[in-house]
């Protein structure tokens, strides 16, 4: 390497927009600083920035119950203040696998606040206790439908509900279909994937997963054995005894579901595409999954152990990704999720609400095609495999979260970009943010260290030289005698708008 | 400051021969289309929709048999209007009685309904399934692989492209404005080799807020037009910004002398049909004799307290789709346009406490000038426990193949049969690839 120290540095950097919601100033040098161990430790030992407590706080200045925007107005404010941001971070992952949305639970948003801190609490925890707390919430067990589901009555011809035994399946454990260790599938001796399980799979686990109620969505279901169907099942293989409890059968499936040789994988494969890279390759999910299946003590689903490996594994620092069909070419990274590019930008600016509380400044929803907790169904806001028409289909190259950027989105995301960037000037409101633009404002005249200050925020030094050249251009030529602050402005526009900005390798 | 007109048609100019057609097989020259505009309208029923409480048996025994299979949940005679439809097998229909307005169309002849209809790899009745002698299409009762299959043809799940999009790539229908529409998002009905579909919000179009200055606009159009990207992402992302500021400002002036027609209800898939409808009346100014559009509304999927969530989807639908016919109609368009209805799959006989869960077959309602309504398609099946067509506890098995369905369409396209067996090879397992449900 021609120069070791900046090298490293780019690695931190690189590392910040993985497990954060982007490096704030200083954060890069002080991670080079204390190093990766160190800064893992004091991220576990921070405490937990829950999501309700804020949301509620929100709420007293507003003197009304809890809504959407302050639920999405606390996660904003967690995103950009909180200093647990790898927690943080997590937990933002794992609603987009444990999805519950605001479409199907309604407009219940302190208990969706309360189920965000569900993954909080247990972003560093074990996955088979997470996965527990998910299936019991009663906020899941509404948007799911399991809370009610009861055993077959002949008298009424009605059956027990099936849709929380189908998708706990697919979506959150096994997947569709029977995976080796390291996350491709099986195929059986004609060539064909092999699925993870069947129709009568999931009735059977329908049947265990009979008589959970709730009166109460903040709290977990309790069961109702008298609702519960305490029959013999048989499920993936597995002999469920008559006569068990609904805490019975509840505990072996779920341990059932922990333990299959598909999760591991399954799971490693989802948060490396969520932290890392659309198209890992399978000798990275196969150590992450490793990892899953057993951390230094041993011990399965430990998630702290499985998050480090997602963000420290070697094909992240040597950025090797699978190239599909495009024979070694550059196919490490991701493009980010919208909310993320805005997130990464609101750090960068340390931008902050100008009232006490802060309102959904950005109108997420409308604005990102994505906001916590909203996703249209429980297949979130695109699946773990879309892949755009064009040279990415045709290669076998996945990159999900291209499905979010239609046309009108991709409008509507850079006009928040824009938003942004000229709060710094706009008239003040408590309903808005702004940032503090005088740093910029001080270097503009200065192009060489102006554009340093850009890419040092903006990008954690890591602009290529195209886009600076292109900002020197503007500062000295296009925009040479203009206002401050419409330099500033402009160039902060044009880099934002980059292609960089939103394609973190 | 307005973004010069002349950039914008240098840069339009590049993409179109950056995206031109080779030649592809199978393919007829657009020119040969003679007959004039046609539009096809998927309207797409998310989450699986129970199929079996939108039309009802009015005939007995097939009455009684559907509410002795759901006491609860079942509509009792009040809730049921007659569609003046009969099935093959001689069974008279009757529809929710939440979809009321759309009885003048049923009335006028023009609309009706494929009964029974699903994914098939070849005719199967419950002894084969339990003799194992039919293969039965992949992850029957998931929404996203059935979704998907709706939309690829019951044997192309890995297939990239769709089954409309493929259609018109056979055509060899391509224009400036991809003639494939999807309002809201992306779907896979739509994909194809030859274009990238149109994806356009139901709200229409508007502007880059940060465009008032030359400068701005210059660093913007720098980011595609000048720049070469190596990672594989930032060159997609690049090309993804190009192509969104071509379309916008393209549909800008499409839409600009197309505005809103007709008298339309207040819901999302009335905003999304009344789009469709002026995209419709613009063909000509996008130079589109063929358009797809593919629409949607979520919330079908009903496991529990269906019943007025269910009423509630199911007047949406209809006062959309109604809506949508009298503006075709007013507009004299009536005869080019054909929509039709599609779903996951429909949802079991045999209800849950208060909701139904996944099934197989359901029905479609396809409506437009050109649908030949004086009768149902397809038969109604048997839904009594034992009998042949109920799988697994009321999983109804389909009477007709999706494929079917989705065939008779791309017929009515102009797809000769080859052409059609070439997109769904399944249908030389069936009598006829075809039902009759629209003139060619």
């Amino acid at each position: 390497m021609k120069n070791d120290a900046g090298e490293q540095r780019a690695q931190y950097a690189k590392f910040l927009y993985r497990a954060t919601f982007g490096p704030k100033q200083g954060e890069i040098d002080n991670l080079q600083k204390m190093g990766l161990k160190a800064w893992f430790e004091q991220q576990t030992q921070s405490p937990a920035s829950y999501h309700l407590a804020k949301a509620q706080e929100f709420a007293a200045l507003s003197e009304e119950p809890v809504n959407d925007n302050m639920r999405t107005g606390a996660w904003w404010q967690r995103s950009i203040q909180a200093d647990d941001q790898l927690r943080q971070r997590t937990a933002y992952a794992l609603s987009q696998i444990f999805v519950v949305s605001k479409h199907g639970v309604g407009n219940r948003h302190a208990e969706l606040a309360n189920y965000y801190d569900i993954l909080l609490k247990h972003a560093f925890g074990n996955f088979r206790d997470l996965l527990e707390e998910v299936t019991l919430s009663s906020v899941m067990g509404r948007y799911l439908t399991l809370e009610g589901s009861r055993k077959a009555d002949a008298d009424k011809n009605t059956f027990p509900d099936e849709n929380f035994a189908r998708e706990i399946m697919q979506l959150f454990t096994l997947g569709l279909w029977q995976l080796q260790p390291n996350g491709w599938p099986k195929l059986d001796a004609q060539g064909n994937k092999i699925p993870s399980y069947s129709q009568n799979d999931v009735e059977e686990l329908a049947r265990a997963f009979t008589g959970w109620r709730s009166s109460d969505l903040f709290a977990p279901m309790y069961a109702d054995n008298g609702r519960h169907d305490s029959e013999a099942k048989e499920i993936l293989g597995s002999s469920f005894p008559a006569g068990q409890s609904a805490e019975n059968d509840m505990q072996q499936a779920l341990d059932l579901l922990f333990n299959h040789d598909n999760t591991p994988a399954f799971i490693a494969a989802l948060l490396i595409k969520r932290f890392v890279t659309s198209n890992p390759r399978r000798q990275y999910i196969l150590r992450v999954a490793d990892v899953f299946r057993s951390n230094a003590d041993g011990i399965r689903g430990d998630l702290l152990a499985v998050l480090s490996a997602v963000l420290t594994d070697s094909d992240v620092i040597n950025g090797f990704a699978e190239s599909g069909d495009l024979q070694r070419k550059n196919t490490f990274g991701r493009v980010h999720e919208p909310i993320i590019a805005v997130a990464n930008q609101a750090r960068a600016f340390d931008m902050v609400s100008e009232g006490p509380r802060w309102w959904d400044f950005q109108y997420t929803e409308a604005n990102l095609g994505q906001s916590p907790l909203t996703s249209p169904t429980v297949f979130n806001f695109y699946t773990s495999d879309f892949t755009p028409q064009g040279e990415l289909a045709e290669n076998n190259l996945t990159s999900p979260e291209f499905y979010l950027l239609t046309a009108d989105n991709m409008r509507r995301i850079h006009n928040r970009l824009w938003g942004n960037i000229y709060a710094a000037w706009a008239s003040p409101s408590e309903r808005k943010w702004t940032w503090d633009a005088a740093e910029f404002e001080a270097l503009e005249a200065f192009p060489e260290q102006y554009i340093a200050l850009i890419n040092e925020r903006l990008f954690g030094g890591l602009m290529s030289q195209e886009l600076a050249d292109y900002l020197n251009y503007m500062l000295t030529v296009e925009l040479q005698g203009e206002y401050v602050h419409l330099r500033v402005r402009n160039t902060l526009y044009v880099a934002v708008t980059s292609p960089e900005f939103f394609c973190p390798e | 400051m307005k973004l010069s007109r002349r950039s914008f048609l240098q840069m339009s100019a590049t993409l179109a021969s950056s995206t031109a057609l080779a030649s592809l097989p199978n393919t007829a020259s657009a020119a040969d289309i003679q007959d004039g505009h046609k539009a096809l309208v998927c309207i797409f029923l998310f989450g699986g929709n129970d199929a079996y409480n939108m039309l009802v048996p009015l005939s007995e025994p097939a009455y009684s048999e559907y509410i002795s299979a759901r006491p609860e949940l079942g509509l009792t005679k009040e809730q049921i209007s007659p569609t003046g439809l009969t099935t093959d097998n001689g069974v008279a229909l009757g529809i929710h009685h939440a979809m009321a307005s759309m009885l003048p169309l049923f009335a006028d002849g023009q609309a009706s309904v494929v009964i029974n209809s699903g994914q098939l790899i070849e005719p199967t009745t419950r002894s084969q399934i339990e003799q194992g002698e039919v293969d039965l299409p992949d992850f029957l009762m998931a929404h996203n692989s059935q979704q998907e299959m709706w939309q690829s043809g019951t044997e192309n799940l890995s297939h990239p492209y769709g089954w409309a999009g493929r259609m018109m790539d056979m055509l060899g229908i391509s224009s400036g404005i991809s003639p494939l529409f999807s309002i809201s998002n992306e779907a896979k009905l739509l994909r194809n080799a030859s274009s990238s579909q149109t994806v356009i919000n139901s709200s229409g179009v508007d502007n880059y807020n940060a465009w008032d200055q030359e400068s701005r606009v210059n660093g913007y159009f720098s980011h595609f037009k000048d720049r070469e990207y190596s990672n594989v992402y930032e060159r997609n992302y690049a090309l993804r910004m190009k192509e969104s500021v071509i379309e916008n400002d393209e549909l800008k002036n499409v839409l600009n002398a197309y505005p809103a027609t007709g008298s339309y209800p207040q819901s999302d898939l009335a905003e999304q049909l009344s789009m469709a409808s002026r995209l419709i009346q613009a063909n000509d100014m996008m130079g589109q004799k063929r358009q797809v559009f593919f629409v949607g509304i979520g919330g079908f999927d009903t496991h529990k307290d269906q019943k007025t969530a269910h009423h509630n989807l199911l007047a949406q639908v209809s006062d959309a789709v109604a809506a949508f016919n009298q503006d075709m109609n007013d507009q004299g368009l009536s005869e080019q346009v054909t929509s039709i209805t599609m779903s996951d799959f429909g949802r079991r006989i045999i209800a849950n406490a208060s909701g139904t869960d996944h099934g197989w077959a359901g029905h479609q309602i396809i409506s437009g000038g050109a649908v030949n309504a004086a009768s149902a398609y397809g038969n109604w099946p048997d839904l009594t426990l034992e009998s042949e067509h109920n799988y697994n506890n009321g999983r109804i098995i389909p009477g007709t193949a999706a494929d079917q369905v989705n065939a008779s369409l791309c017929s009515w396209f102009g797809l000769d049969n080859a052409q059609i067996l070439e997109l769904f090879p399944n249908l030389n397992n069936f009598d006829s690839p075809y039902l009759g449900f629209v003139s060619v």
